[in-house]
């Protein structure tokens, strides 16, 4: 074979392609001998392939935050009829949650797994959550603030 | 030809392992399969050469489980494959791309492509793909890495005959054939060579 005619790029990946499936053909007790033999250890590998994992979970996490970020910005947007007072929301929150409590399970967060240590800066989204979910009716919510 | 599209591979999302799942499934890594995997890793690198653009093989470890976590991309089917076989298919597949150049987001996974026709046969349309025209400075080093094996298996007739099946492109399995030697020898020769080709890796890192 001529040199013109060689695509040593595709020969040489051949090669190591044939090689690395050769090391998925020994046996446990080959793989063991070489390792003894070099002194390799595999804690970095695992540890390569546990950290993967682990940014994998923080990146799901982030994007849960954003969505559910995003999902209070488009909310605070909207205009809904909320009792005045922080008070009067949180008991406007509990009241509805004590007659729907699947609705309650439906709308925790991972940081808050109960209403009641819910900061008093998140009652507002949590109440608006509501009203757009249909869970309560905008009209019934003012009648009852009046 | 007409493809019967009931036979796709693509993984239905209720089969596909949860993060935790995958979590558990890195930890019970056995030793040797976490070995194999790193030197699996290592290999398809090197057979990549400057087409891996600055990437490691600690990348491409990386990156088989953010596919896999990912998906919309690279699902493991926990019921049908084992965990380290699936990471092998992923590291192939990701490196073959990136050998091609492709862009990650549009690398599939050679099981997602693979079609059954009518007669029951499988379709494997990459195999039909031609290989992209190469670079000329990439092809120069692929030369020259290639040039460097050649010599340190020239003295050994059988291993210098395998390494000449492998860059035609031939499998273990056909090598096997074509020379009509036992397995035995064949693992004895790819022991060798294996060494070989990493102590050869390892002395040219010693020079960087």
């Amino acid at each position: 074979m001529s040199d013109k005619t060689r695509n040593y790029e595709q020969e040489l990946a051949s090669l190591m392609n044939n090689l690395a499936e050769s090391v998925f053909e020994m046996s446990d007790d080959e793989v063991r001998t070489e390792m003894k033999k070099n002194g390799d250890s595999t804690d970095a590998v695992r540890g390569i392939l546990r950290q993967a994992v682990k940014d994998c979970q923080q990146r799901n996490l982030i994007e849960a935050q954003q969505r559910y970020e995003e999902r209070i910005a488009a909310l605070s947007s909207k205009k809904f009829s909320l009792p005045e007072s922080i008070q009067e929301m949180r008991d406007m929150l509990n009241s509805i949650l004590t007659s729907n409590p699947a609705v309650g399970s439906a709308l925790l967060t991972a940081q808050h797994r109960d209403f009641s240590d819910l900061p008093d800066e998140e009652v507002p989204g949590y109440l608006k959550q509501l009203f757009e979910l249909g869970v309560i009716d905008d009209t019934a919510a003012m009648g009852d603030d009046e | 030809m007409k493809l019967n599209k009931q036979a796709s591979r693509r993984l239905p999302p209720e089969k596909a392992a949860s993060l935790e799942e995958i979590s558990a499934a890195v930890e019970s890594l056995s030793e040797e399969d976490l070995w194999r995997l790193e030197k699996y890793a290592r290999y398809r690198l090197r057979g990549i050469g400057r087409a891996a653009m600055g990437r490691d093989h600690e990348d491409l470890l990386r990156e088989a489980i953010a596919a896999t976590c990912d998906p919309g991309r690279r699902r493991w089917n926990i019921g049908a494959v084992s965990f380290v076989h699936h990471l092998k298919g992923v590291m192939r597949s990701i490196s073959s791309h990136w050998r091609e150049g492709f862009n990650k987001e549009e690398a599939v996974l050679e099981t997602d492509v693979i079609r059954t026709n009518e007669s029951g046969k499988e379709i494997n349309p990459l195999l039909d793909a031609e290989s992209p025209l190469p670079d000329p400075e990439r092809e120069l080093a692929a030369k020259e890495e290639l040039s460097q094996i050649e010599k340190l298996v020239a003295d050994r007739p059988l291993a210098a005959l395998i390494v000449g099946g492998m860059r035609e492109g031939s499998s273990g399995s056909e090598i096997k054939q074509i020379l009509g030697i036992s397995q035995t020898e064949y693992e004895t020769e790819m022991k060798w060579l294996r060494r070989t080709v990493r102590d050869k890796a390892r002395k040219a890192e010693s020079h960087v």
